[in-house]
């Protein structure tokens, strides 16, 4: 019984490279998902602040 | 029609039309490969941790910016704290940050766990100069060593069955073997060193100092621990000395020193089951190994460069170029006294050779790179030639290859006396009494006789108190296995011990060999050739010598080498540990006085049987019966002669002593 490794293809090295890659593309998709739900916190605050805001203002004007 | 491993190589080199180039081409496009799959796994691991690390920080700056901005409403500090609780902002965005973080782990985990592909096309350039230099090898044997090709090619001999038996072994002197988890992700220096160093101690007492289910030898076991150590030096100046990667895993360092252990230990356990020359420590590390250093050393001292990669390939070499002898298609055959079965045992040792360096995450490989392992096994095939060439004008790398393998046959071919006896006579001496009874009992055909020897023999070694059960079970083996020959081989080893070796200014080998005190004694006993093994061992050398020759010349010149006798006056003056414990015996006066009388007595015999011979061609009945009688009754004298001796024997072998070795 010969022991030997399996893989003869030199394009087995492009393949793992691209491997590589798109499990870096799939953690960006993933991140720019959470990116987003980042933004939506950050938007939902500003806007809640921005309302708040507004009614100081109003309440102020008046006065 | 090619071998299907070849298959494969010539439908690549097909497919680009030259194999030698295609092979070199792609073997240089590989390492830019691994160069580049390595740099593109560093490159986006770092830039997942800064990607991850830029969107929390984006985040958490957003969240305060939006809440910066309330107050530019002219909120209240309160105010935007209570609107930051109601819309659960920070809450939402610690949990967003954690997904982050997680998502950053499972990635990275990811890019680390895809391996780099393998280097298929160097290893299959590997494997094919491996077995074409093991055909060539078998094509030049198979006259002189038969069977050679089936023993080749029986896959019992194979890796994996052999790696198998050699853990079961291990497994059952209660070693587990383990991934040492604080060398983890550490490379192989000073400090991870220190940690494998102080392990061995351990595995080699579970091995050697074990008498409840290892060995017990404490020699082997001081011999053992040293040269490991030595191993684990020798690595660490060679990556100094820039021949092995500083990148060296420490985990890859740890797990050849545990293969290794395993095999030795392993060898050295089959070794003591027959009666071969030994094949285990004694031979391996007590000789061989400190043998090539020093004649590495000698090297040094005449100006040549060695380096420590060349001592470490010579370490290697050894603790594996006997391992046919343990492999189940030899060991087999041995075991079932087929002796012949172990010519051609280097193509065995170089055939598992070859199958460890290319089996998946061989730690052989992962510590030797490949044109390290090309030595290794050139080494391992051809360790018993006679052929040797020191060089000491030349340098460079070829030079200092040649150089190791010269060192390693000439170690090799030098060790043929006492502690390359077979393990039950080294280690009992008193089996030369056993085997003193075997030759008589064979002469005269007397079953009984033989039975009563071994029967002794195996008395002697349950009761001395000095053998684990594990000892004990090859020891009586090895005693099933004696016969009437068995001395043949085995008591003329008794001649001489380690012989002095050094190189000279012009890479001549002078070796010198002084004839042992006991010599004489030990060969009168069983009536043998005084000169015979230094006369085989000469032969190995490459010397062809008659008895007379020997006998009247102190310095022999061969090709390349020189050999200095000291023998007769010029005989050891001291014994050694080993020859003390013979001492004991061959100065019992009831084993001398049977012994002599014995073969007297013998002799007589022979000549009658050869007389008897002579007279087949020409029958002539009345002496043909007159001769028949007068030899029945030569045996039964003899048998007699035992009889009274084994009378006084019980006594004898119960007096004998096991002194404690140097």
């Amino acid at each position: 019984m010969i022991y030997k490794k399996t893989n003869t293809d030199p394009a087995k090295y492009r393949e793992a490279i691209h491997q590589l890659g798109v499990i870096y593309k799939k953690y960006q998709t993933n991140l720019e998902r959470l990116r987003q739900e980042q933004e939506k916190i950050i938007s939902r605050l500003t806007k809640a602040l921005e309302a708040k805001g507004m009614e100081v203002l109003r309440r102020d004007i008046n006065k | 029609m090619p071998k299907p491993e070849d298959a494969q190589i010539i439908q690549i080199a097909e497919k680009d039309n030259n194999l030698s180039e295609f092979l070199g081409e792609e073997s240089e496009n590989m390492a830019d490969n691994q160069e580049a799959f390595e740099k593109e796994k560093s490159r986006l691991s770092k830039k997942t941790v800064t990607e991850g690390q830029g969107a929390i920080a984006a985040g958490e700056s957003g969240l305060q910016a939006a809440q910066e901005s309330g107050l530019g409403l002219g909120l209240k500090k309160s105010e935007v704290s209570q609107i930051v609780s109601e819309t659960r902002a920070n809450q939402d965005m610690e949990k967003t940050n954690e997904l982050i973080v997680a998502l950053a782990e499972e990635t990275l985990a990811n890019l680390e766990k895809t391996d780099r592909p393998e280097t298929g096309v160097e290893t299959l350039a590997l494997e094919k100069s491996f077995l074409t230099k093991e055909a060539a090898y078998l094509e030049m044997k198979l006259e002189s060593a038969p069977g050679l090709n089936e023993r080749y090619e029986d896959e019992r001999g194979d890796v994996r069955p052999f790696l198998t038996q050699a853990s079961e072994y291990i497994n059952r002197c209660g070693l587990e073997r383990r991934a040492d988890e604080s060398l983890k992700n550490k490379v192989f220096n000073a400090e991870t060193k220190t940690v494998i160093k102080n392990r061995i101690g351990h595995d080699l007492k579970a091995l050697l100092l074990n008498k409840e289910s290892g060995r017990f030898n404490p020699e082997k076991y001081a011999v053992l621990k040293e040269q490991t150590e030595r191993f684990l030096d020798l690595i660490e100046q060679a990556q100094m000395e820039g021949n092995l990667a500083s990148s060296l895993k420490a985990e890859d360092a740890a797990k050849l020193i545990d293969r290794n252990i395993d095999l030795i230990a392993f060898q050295d356990r089959v070794a003591a089951e027959n009666m071969l020359g030994d094949h285990g420590i004694r031979h391996i590390v007590g000789f061989n190994i400190k043998k090539t250093e020093k004649i590495l050393d000698s090297l040094v001292n005449s100006g040549q460069e060695v380096k420590a990669i060349d001592r470490l390939m010579g370490h290697q070499i050894m603790l594996m170029h006997d391992l046919g002898y343990a492999s189940t298609p030899i060991r087999e055959e041995i075991n079932r006294k087929n002796f012949p079965a172990d010519k051609g045992h280097n193509l065995l040792s170089a055939k598992l050779t070859r199958q460890m360096a290319l089996e998946p995450d061989s730690p052989l490989s992962a510590v030797f790179p490949s044109q390290y392992m090309e030595i290794i096994h050139q080494g391992v095939l051809e360790h018993d030639d006679s052929q040797i060439n020191f060089q000491v004008k030349e340098k460079g790398e070829k030079v200092r290859r040649e150089n190791l393998i010269s060192a390693v046959r000439l170690a090799d071919n030098t060790h043929a006396f006492e502690d390359k006896l077979p393990e039950l006579l080294y280690a009992v001496p008193e089996s030369l009494k056993a085997m003193r009874i075997l030759k008589a009992a064979g002469e005269t055909n007397n079953h009984e006789m033989a039975e009563m020897a071994k029967k002794s023999l195996i008395g002697a070694i349950k009761n001395s108190g000095r053998y684990s059960p594990d000892d004990q079970d090859a020891l009586i083996q090895a005693v099933d296995s004696l016969n009437e020959q068995s001395y043949r081989f085995s008591v003329p080893r008794i001649c001489g011990n380690k012989p002095e070796i050094s190189i000279d200014q012009n890479g001549r080998a002078n070796i010198k060999v002084q004839e042992s005190a006991i010599h004489r004694e030990v060969v009168g006993i069983f009536g043998q050739d005084a000169h015979k093994q230094l006369k085989k061992f000469i032969k190995d050398l490459g010397v062809e010598l008659n008895e007379s020759e020997i006998l009247n010349t102190s310095k022999i010149e061969g090709k390349r080498v020189t050999i200095e006798l000291a023998i007769d006056d010029n005989k050891a003056q001291e014994s050694t540990s080993y020859q003390r414990r013979i001492e004991e015996m061959i100065t019992d006066k009831d084993f001398v006085s049977f012994s002599r009388k014995d073969l007297v007595l013998s002799r007589r015999q022979t000549a009658l049987e050869k007389r008897l011979e002579a007279l087949d061609e020409t029958p002539e009945p009345t002496i043909q019966t007159e001769l028949k009688k007068a030899l029945e009754r030569y045996k039964k004298l003899r048998h007699e002669l035992y009889k009274n001796y084994e009378k006084l024997g019980e006594k004898t072998y119960a007096r004998i002593s096991f002194p404690k070795a140097d």
